[in-house]
């Protein structure tokens, strides 16, 4: 009888067939393109293989996609995908199009592969082998795959709150994972929040000679003080008064494991083109910031005349996005109020609208669903495990892990050269095999079974 | 002045046929477009009136025209033109063609119809006038008409240089002047100067990942603290030295301050209602007069599209503008901002130099002055308010400078005249008027 390694093995060339059909059909969140096609080739794709599927629209949403496979044991794992991908751009910097599966040594290039579809048909592949190994799949396992993830997953939150009984599961997969630089596999348990702003100010009816400069305070004048207003920039702190009011340090438990965590801060500079981190920050520390510390970076600016030459204009309104990363327990509603308030003292008359609101969460690392997932992605794989208390970078872990009270690890096929969101992502074959049997492992060992 | 005047009346339908040859030469200096045919099209005017006219040159630079008159007495006004207009976009904000003049309510409606193009030509038609009412100029007058006034003036003081000996005037007449909305007549003295500056600063080598803001201070952060520590909100400069070489207002001007101080009338014209700093009366003419600006007149950075990207931009670029006063020297001042920028640790924020002019002020106690005012005064009718200084810029310290030239500004303007902007026009009575004012401004000189 051959072992679950060998069937996972034998189910990774239709595994790769499925991932193939999926990756032509273009899944552009931010445009719409393909969207609905690449949400009904997701339920066909589930109902090939015997799932009970369902999908979901409402308000205009992209449809959400939940498939249900049924176990012999009621203890159920939920795991959570997207179908939607990032656009293509920029086209001329691919080698092989974007959206035509190419194979170019041992690894499988196109948009999608990486982020996520190679991660929801890799799972799909781990319960068709514990299907054929058992019978039957020892545990329930539910699929909820959305479709707006890259453009913040808005309806994502509502949805898991009108939806909270058939999404009941005892423990969830996140979307990604990847491997290092140094090969170890990488476990992330938690996620960052996020407050998205714009800024706007309309400081006189209409642009001006910039001679009236000497009375009047452009538009372009009053954001720059405004911005410089949010955060100190000697030590980076965000000045905004009760920003850090919620703030939860990490725990003991948290910090010995990111002690953990490998962090290479001269390569890492040397990426970013950086000869310091903010505020002199260096080793541990930097790494403690990346992780623990809320953030307020502005992402684009704009007013008046860019252009070529000098223009003297006096902007009558200039605008700006800033991104506030948060932590646990800052609530990204009330950090909105809070810049607010703040941007009204300032007096500089400067219109706040929230355009994205998304909390931090962290799994409990002492819950056993974390051990578990650690040891056999060891087990499984042969590689040194890290575990991140929670990623720098944000999603919507929150609404799905408090609204159902569950453990949630992000574990998956990526590795460090994938390439998400960029030209030529890509994964490598080899991982994408090892994750079909660590995913595999884990349903079992989450079954009870040795 | 009153053969001068119905002169004016009568030959008044040629003197717009001329503006509107004129104005069918889009001579956008932005835009390349037109220069050469236009210096011809002005020499030829020039010729044909009378004048002998000498083409200045140089190297990739728009032409200079000079035109000499010569007149029955030694006595010689320098008028100051150019022959260059700002671009006419956007065109669809236009009720008209650009590109030629038309006439509606009373109005002459085309690019170039204020600035400047109906300037030089109504100075022209007064040479006209005087000649055909009084068989000949009662003075000397010439004409150095420049083609970059709209992009900067770049090769201006170089013409100058070339011609300045043929430049010897007992006054300067500048290219333009307005009617503000109570009707009164503005005379303009002076000009303040410029350091206009684009900064730039590249934080990272690519475009990061917002989250990564946790560590790296992204272009588009370090600008805004980079340009918030240019200036007060109370609107003075912080650049250490930059109010160094600044005198205190001379008594005379602080006067004209007083005089002129307008705050219905500014806030008409800004659409603000309120001054920086709370400032108001005497004091915000004395600012927008005599005091240096430090304005942002653009920026950007990153993504502004609509939604969210989480992007930490590896460049940011900004354009700040310095509106100097005399004394201060703008590369001066470009050096002092570097100083500045890597004092506030902001090394890596590049300085490109734009523009730089000096600002130049006339001595208000020089005896031309109360004679051209008065003289505009008797052919207009208008109260005259006599500025020091305007707030904007010109290449007046390239002539006033090197000549020790009383300059004064003067013209058809009137506040609605949308220079620079679609809809360009002048008023059919202003520009009538100002050919006359002109004329009697030329006969009173020759008097004194």
């Amino acid at each position: 009888m051959p072992t679950l390694r060998e069937i996972a093995r034998a189910q990774t060339a239709p595994a790769l067939d499925r991932l193939r059909t999926l990756v032509r059909q273009p899944s552009v969140a931010a445009t719409g393109e393909g969207i609905a096609e690449c949400a009904a080739l997701v339920r066909r794709t589930f109902e090939e293989t015997g799932a009970r599927v369902s999908m979901h629209r409402h308000n205009g949403a992209s449809p959400i996609v939940i498939a249900e496979f049924d176990g012999a044991r009621d203890r159920t794992l939920l795991f959570y995908n997207h179908y939607d991908v990032q656009p293509a751009d920029p086209l001329n910097e691919w080698t092989s199009p974007p959206f035509e599966p190419t194979v170019r040594d041992g690894r499988l290039f196109a948009r999608g592969v990486a982020d996520n579809k190679g991660d929801l048909t890799s799972r799909l592949a781990a319960i068709l082998a514990l299907r054929e190994a058992h019978g039957r799949l020892p545990a329930r396992v539910k699929f909820f795959v959305e479709g707006e993830e890259e453009i913040g997953s808005v309806h994502f939150g509502s949805y898991v709150e009108r939806h909270r009984e058939a999404l009941r599961a005892d423990a969830c997969i996140w979307e990604f994972g990847q491997r290092d630089l140094k090969e170890r596999l990488q476990i992330t348990l938690g996620i960052k929040g996020i407050c998205y702003v714009d800024l706007e100010v309309t400081a006189t009816t209409r642009d001006l000679h910039s001679s009236l400069g000497a009375i009047v305070d452009g538009a372009g004048n009053r954001l720059a003080w405004a911005l410089a207003s949010l955060k100190d920039p000697s030590t980076g702190r965000v000045l905004v008064p009760g920003f850090y009011d919620r703030v939860r340090e990490p725990s003991a438990r948290e910090l010995a494991a990111t002690r953990d965590i490998p962090f290479d801060e001269a390569e890492l500079m040397q990426l970013f083109g950086v000869s310091r981190f903010i505020g002199g920050v260096t080793g541990f520390d930097a790494l403690l910031r990346l992780l623990y510390q809320p953030t307020c970076t502005v992402c684009g600016l704009e007013t008046g005349y860019v252009g070529p030459g000098s223009k003297t204009v006096l902007p009558r309104r200039a605008r700006a996005k800033v991104d506030f990363r948060l932590v646990p327990d800052q609530d990204p509603h009330e950090i909105a109020r809070l810049v607010t308030a703040h941007l009204e003292r300032l007096g500089m008359g400067v219109s706040v609208t929230v355009l994205g609101a998304e909390r931090a969460y962290r799994t409990n690392l002492d819950d056993p669903f974390v051990a578990l997932v650690a040891g056999v992605a060891h087990e499984a794989t042969g590689r040194e495990i890290t575990l991140y208390p929670t990623s720098a970078g944000t999603g919507p872990m929150y609404d799905l892990g408090s609204a159902l009270g569950i453990p949630i690890a992000s574990v998956g096929g990526g590795y460090w050269g994938s390439r998400g969101h960029a030209p030529d992502e890509n994964i490598r074959l080899a991982d994408y095999e090892e994750t079909i049997y660590m995913m595999a492992r884990i349903v079992e060992r989450f079954a009870g079974l040795p | 002045m009153e053969a001068v005047r119905s002169h004016v009346a009568a030959h008044l339908r040629e003197h717009i046929a001329l503006l509107d040859r004129l104005v069918r030469h889009p001579s956008v200096a932005a835009q390349g477009r037109g220069i050469p045919e236009t210096a011809a099209a002005v020499q030829a005017l020039f010729v044909a009136a009378g004048a002998s006219v000498e083409r200045c040159e140089l190297p990739g630079a728009a032409p200079a025209v000079l035109a000499v008159f010569e007149g029955r007495t030694d006595r010689t006004v320098l008028f100051y033109n150019h022959y260059d207009v700002q671009p006419a976009e956007p065109l669809n904000e236009w009720t008209v063609p650009p590109f030629e003049v038309t006439a509606r309510d009373g109005r002459l409606f085309g690019r170039g119809t204020s600035d400047n193009k109906g300037d030089l030509v109504s100075r022209l038609a007064a040479l006209r006038a005087l000649r055909e009412t009084a068989g000949g100029l009662p003075c000397r007058v010439l004409f150095l008409v420049e083609g970059e006034e709209e992009v900067g003036s770049a090769h201006f003081g170089a013409y100058v240089a070339q011609v300045r000996d043929r430049l010897r005037a007992d006054v300067c007449l500048w290219e333009y002047g307005d009617r503000d909305p109570k009707e009164q007549l503005h005379i303009l003295a002076g000009c303040k100067g410029m350091c206009y500056v684009e900064l730039e600063i590249q934080a990272t080598a690519r475009d990061l990942h917002s989250s990564l803001g946790a560590l790296v201070n992204g272009a588009a952060t370090r600008l805004t603290w980079a340009i918030a520590g240019l200036r007060d909100a109370t609107g003075r400069v912080l650049i250490p030295g930059f109010y160094d070489a600044v005198r205190p207002v001379r008594p005379q001007a602080a006067a004209a301050s007083r005089v002129l101080a307008d705050d219905d009338g500014l806030r008409a014209s800004t659409g603000a209602d309120r001054f920086i700093g709370g400032r108001s009366g005497a004091a915000a003419m004395e600012a927008l007069l005599f005091e240096p600006t430090c304005t942002v007149c653009g920026f950007e950075a990153g993504y502004t599209g609509a939604g969210m990207k989480t992007v930490l931009p590896r460049r940011a670029l900004a354009k700040v503008d310095f509106r100097l006063v005399p004394e201060q020297d703008p590369a001066e001042i470009a050096a002092l901002l570097r100083r500045h920028l890597d004092a506030q640790g902001f090394p890596e924020c590049a300085i490109t130099r734009m523009t730089a002019e000096r600002a130049f002020q006339t001595d208000l106690g020089h005896p031309v002055v109360p004679m051209v005012v008065e003289a505009a005064r008797e052919a207009t009718g208008r109260q005259v308010a006599l500025f020091p200084t305007s707030p904007g810029t010109g290449p007046m310290h390239v002539v006033g400078h090197p000549l020790g030239v009383p300059i004064l500004s003067l013209g058809t303007g009137y506040w609605g005249c949308n220079v620079h902007a679609p809809d360009e026009h002048i008023r059919v009575k202003d520009f009538e008027e100002t050919i006359v004012m002109i004329a009697h401004v030329l006969e009173r000189l020759a008097a004194s």
